[in-house]
């Protein structure tokens, strides 16, 4: 089993770099896991390759084993030349943090790295869409750095929509791939769902987990308190002891909507709070990717 | 609107509390960069405006809710409706001072309690308003005539004292109607403890005496609790056939059945004690006796453990012992043998048992009676005797200078007119066949000899009788149905004289053979060896006049009270004491100017069992006596302010109350906060 401890969000954050930060998930992961972020649902032999740590032992070709003793994989068409693509939501909402917790948008940095990490471990290509970069999927080794790099630079600020992203992704997800949202969804569902809808379209597999803070969901402070909005400036001041219960039934009633919407549109969607260990909420993504499979 | 403590309105500004504590206690908000105010909007618009009304709604209960507090620690009171709001006519106080007012609650006596509440009651009222008052027993105590003087009447108030009498509200009614007068007839208020003696009178005279006016509204203020007490409702105390002393007590137990443990004490000494089972609500009775002690009288009191109402927990009891008689039987025929004698019978009814106040009995043939001095006897019963051998004249003497003498005739009495013995005249003889008729035996002699009550004297057959040449037929103490007289009684001189007009044999009745020969000829030499027989029991009761034969030759007499005060009392002609005990119980002492002959009476209170019986009138029956009138109940505790109310005007200290209750309630629904309002 990982260590907890070592795999909270607060003290991966602690590490320097994306790249470390995404290298200790993994290696907490592993003990743990076999991940596989991309996995594609054709029937079509493509070719062999060597069994990596991780992989389902399902795809072990054991005649290859008898003959050879080397444990190879078998891939099909669709795993093969496969891209991904992060779309990052970086507006001002995702700087949000509550009692020392990690912002939103570092916690979907981290887990995006982590991804993006896993997938080029595993050969896939891994891109990047955010309102201030656009870093279309690849493979290479040298991409994954440009891919750290890119999220190193993601800031939190102004307003994102949805289809203000998802409009961009057409040119770096020519082929049918995958586009990860990590996104608070502060926006309207149906908006959201429209954007979505043309990726899914377009044949591209979405999956969108939606990030909240603990204290967006649960709403823990007292008394009377001004809300500022992050995105607008507006201020409402009210009690927050007076609202709690209301507001959270209604956090929870706008987290169901999103989940019958997508469910309803065939997109996955996947909540995590920002105080989840990093190789449980990855861990908890794969294996309900791998049942969604 | 007024107050009844209206220094509680200080406490008004008390009510701001809530809103200071609220301006107080507000926070500074805090200001939180949220990442979305979407939810919080909604939350907001949703929840606020009612959360804001809830508060405002809370603030304005608890500050109503300490408006209140304060309000029924003032006791407000509405003067519309009030028995004396805005009404003219005077206002007449009727406070009852009997015996049962100084029951105590709490070490406090009622009529304290009453007392304090009249006064809080005539300090709100108006300066103009006329006020009288009227303290009341079983009868008028103490009047104030009705006056602006307030303190006048606060002094007459505090002046009255507890009497030792029961009570009876209709003469204080009576005296009422005279003091309102005038074109307004007025109040009446009636402080009572408002048992059912107090209005028994009046109930009976439903309005129908002199100076009632239907137009008069009456306040009937109960005043007190009602004890748990139990009493001694009366006693007696005499010297028995056994020679000891036998008493009789009767118990009152109110409410509860139990059993009452008494004490009896006599001449300083306890000589007794026992319990007594209690019914419950009704009197029961218990006996008892005491050896009889030391010299010719005695005192004490039967007592119970104390109780709430004091005045019924003993009883004083004094009387004195009559003894040493020494009796002389004159036997005028002896006849063949013993049961043949004329005084057989008679010395039957002294010596079986013997009388235990007798010393002696000597029995003498008349020709022996020159051979006797006379002074050595106290009585002398001289049985179908017609002479003396000369001495007829000594005796005259002897019974002028105190004796007792009782005659009873035979055949030697003359058939025709004529004296015997020098002290009775006869006109003769008749013989025909008559039986007796039942006597008056409530007083004099007959009163001291139980039992005859139910004796059925027309059993007592007389065939043969002689007649009386004089006397009046005053002096009959029992007669026969013709009305001629079977037993007479008259003084002679100091002496006491009885004349049986039968025989004391069973030659011309069969009398000696019926139970109540027996009794009343012991009781008959008893009264004539002791003049003072009929008062062995020296009890008196308050205020009502004593008359108690004194010993010869006392001159002057003072009462000593049981407080220790010394006054003087009269001696009338008859030598008799005349005096009247003032409404005060226990042990007096009357002192003579001969000091062997001091003794102590016994005052104790009239109607004690009503007195004593703590039940109440009921307000119905009260409406009933005081018919056509405005009749106002109300209860009073010591910890209440009915009475005041009841007389300013309408008490909303109950409508406060439950305001509050309901205030209460609110709050506690809009503050509650369950499982599943929260869920």
């Amino acid at each position: 089993m990982p260590n907890e401890a070592l795999l909270d969000p607060v003290v991966v954050a602690r590490l320097g770099n994306l790249e470390l930060r995404a290298r200790r998930i993994l290696d907490g992961l592993y003990s743990g896991h076999h991940a596989n972020i991309i996995r594609g649902h054709s029937q079509d032999f493509s070719e062999h390759r060597a069994y990596n740590a991780g992989d389902d032992p399902k795809t072990l070709d054991w005649k290859i084993f008898g003959r050879t003793d080397r444990l190879v994989v078998k891939q099909y068409e669709e795993q093969t030349n496969i891209g991904a693509v992060v779309i990052l939501d970086d507006s001002a909402s995702m700087n949000f943090s509550a009692g020392g917790r990690l912002t939103k948008l570092e916690y979907a940095k981290t887990l995006a790295a982590a991804l993006g990490y896993l997938a080029t471990r595993q050969g896939d290509a891994i891109g990047l869409i955010s309102r201030q970069t656009l870093l279309p999927p690849a493979s290479a080794r040298g991409h994954l750095e440009r891919f750290f790099d890119a999220l190193e630079k993601g800031r939190a600020e102004g307003v994102w929509t949805m289809s203000d992203v998802s409009g961009r992704l057409g040119r770096p997800l020519r082929k049918r791939g995958f586009a990860i949202v990590l996104s608070d969804l502060m926006e309207d569902v149906d908006t959201v769902l429209s954007s979505l809808r043309s990726l899914a379209a377009r044949r591209h597999e979405v999956i969108v987990v939606q990030l909240a803070d603990p204290a967006e969901r649960d709403l823990p402070f007292d008394g009377p308190v001004i809300f500022t909005d992050m995105e607008t400036g507006e201020k409402i001041e009210t009690n927050a002891d007076a609202i709690r219960a209301d507001y959270q039934a209604a956090f929870e009633a706008r987290r169901q909507q999103f989940s019958h919407a997508f469910a309803g549109a065939g997109i996955d969607h996947l909540f995590l709070t920002t105080d989840t260990p990093f190789d449980k909420g990855l861990g908890a993504f794969l294996t309900w990717r791998a049942a969604r499979s | 609107m007024i107050f009844g403590n209206p220094a509680f309105l200080w406490a008004l500004p008390a009510a701001l509390l809530p809103v200071l504590l609220h301006l107080f206690n507000r926070k500074k908000p805090t200001v939180v960069a949220f990442s979305h105010l979407a939810l919080v909007r909604m939350a907001h618009q949703q929840r606020m405006p009612k959360r804001k009304l809830r508060d405002l709604i809370l603030l304005l209960l608890r500050t109503l809710l300490l408006l209140l507090l304060v309000g029924l620690f003032a006791r407000p009171v509405v003067r519309k409706g009030g028995i004396l709001g805005g009404e003219e006519g005077r206002t007449i106080v009727l406070l009852d001072v009997s015996a049962s007012m100084g029951a105590t609650f709490a070490g406090r006596e009622r009529l304290d309690s009453a007392r304090e509440e009249i006064q809080r009651v005539l300090r709100t009222l108006s300066a103009d308003a006329e006020i009288g008052l009227v303290t009341f027993s079983d009868r008028v105590e103490t009047e104030q005539s009705p006056t602006r003087d307030r303190a006048r009447l606060i002094g007459a108030l505090s002046g009255a004292k507890v009497r030792a009498r029961p009570s009876d509200v209709l003469p204080a009614l009576k005296a009422a109607g005279a003091m309102a007068g005038g074109a307004h007839p007025g109040t009446v208020m009636i402080v009572s403890d408002q048992a059912a003696n107090v209005w028994r009178a009046a109930m009976a005279a439903r309005g129908n005496w002199e100076g009632h006016d239907p137009r008069t509204r009456f306040v009937v203020a109960e005043v007190g609790e009602t004890p748990d007490s139990r009493g001694i409702v009366d006693a007696d105390l005499n010297l028995g056939e056994e020679g000891n002393l036998r008493g009789r007590a009767s118990f009152l137990g109110n409410r509860s059945a139990g059993s009452a443990a008494w004490t009896l004490e006599l001449n300083g000494r306890a000589v007794g004690k026992g319990e007594t089972p209690l019914s419950g609500g009704r009197t029961d009775e218990s006996t008892f006796q005491a050896q009889l002690p030391e010299g010719g009288y005695f005192s004490g009191k039967i007592s119970l453990t104390p109780d709430a109402m004091a005045f019924d927990d003993g009883f004083h009891l004094a009387g004195r012992v009559p003894k040493g008689f020494r009796v002389l039987l004159i036997d005028g025929e002896r006849g063949g043998g013993p049961s043949d004698s004329e005084v057989y019978y008679l010395k039957s009814a002294l010596e079986s048992p013997r009388d235990p106040r007798i010393e002696s009995i000597e029995t003498v043939t008349p020709d022996a009676v020159a051979a006797v001095k006379l002074t050595d006897y106290d009585a002398i019963v001289a049985a179908n005797t017609v002479e003396l051998g000369g001495r007829e004249a000594d005796l005259r003497g002897w019974l002028e200078n105190g004796g007792g003498l009782l005659l009873a005739p035979g055949s030697k009495w003359p058939k025709t007119s004529g004296q015997v013995l020098g002290v009775v005249g006869t006109s003769g003889r008749a013989r025909r066949p008559l039986v007796a008729k039942a006597p008056e035996v409530s007083s004099g002699l007959l009163a001291h000899i139980a039992g005859l009550s139910g004796f059925e004297w027309p059993q007592v057959k007389v065939d043969e009788h002689v007649m009386l040449s004089a006397g009046s037929p005053a002096d009959a103490v029992i007669s026969l149905a013709d009305g001629t007289p079977l037993l007479i009684q008259r003084k002679i001189g100091k002496g006491n004289l009885a004349v049986l007009t039968t025989s004391l044999d069973r030659a011309w009745t069969n009398f000696p053979s019926k139970p109540a020969f027996a009794p009343l000829l012991r009781e008959l030499v008893a009264s004539l060896a002791d003049p003072l027989r009929e008062q062995t029991s020296l009890q008196a009761f308050v205020d009502e006049p004593v008359r108690l034969k004194l010993p010869e030759g006392v001159r002057s007499v003072s009462i000593v009270a049981p407080d220790g005060a010394v006054s003087s009392a009269g001696i009338d002609r008859e030598g008799r004491l005349d005096w009247t005990p003032p409404p005060v119980t226990g042990l007096f002492e009357v002192r003579t100017d001969r000091p062997d002959q001091w003794f102590r009476l016994a005052v104790n209170m009239r109607e004690l069992p009503a007195e004593a019986d703590t039940r109440r009138a009921r307000e119905a029956d009260v409406r009933e006596a005081l018919p056509g009138s405005t009749v106002q109940w109300v209860v009073y505790r010591a910890d209440s302010s009915n009475l005041l109310s009841a007389v300013q005007g309408r008490d909303i200290t109950n409508a406060l109350l439950f305001i509050l209750l309901a205030i209460l309630l609110c709050e506690t629904l809009l503050t509650w906060r369950p499982s599943w309002r929260t869920a």
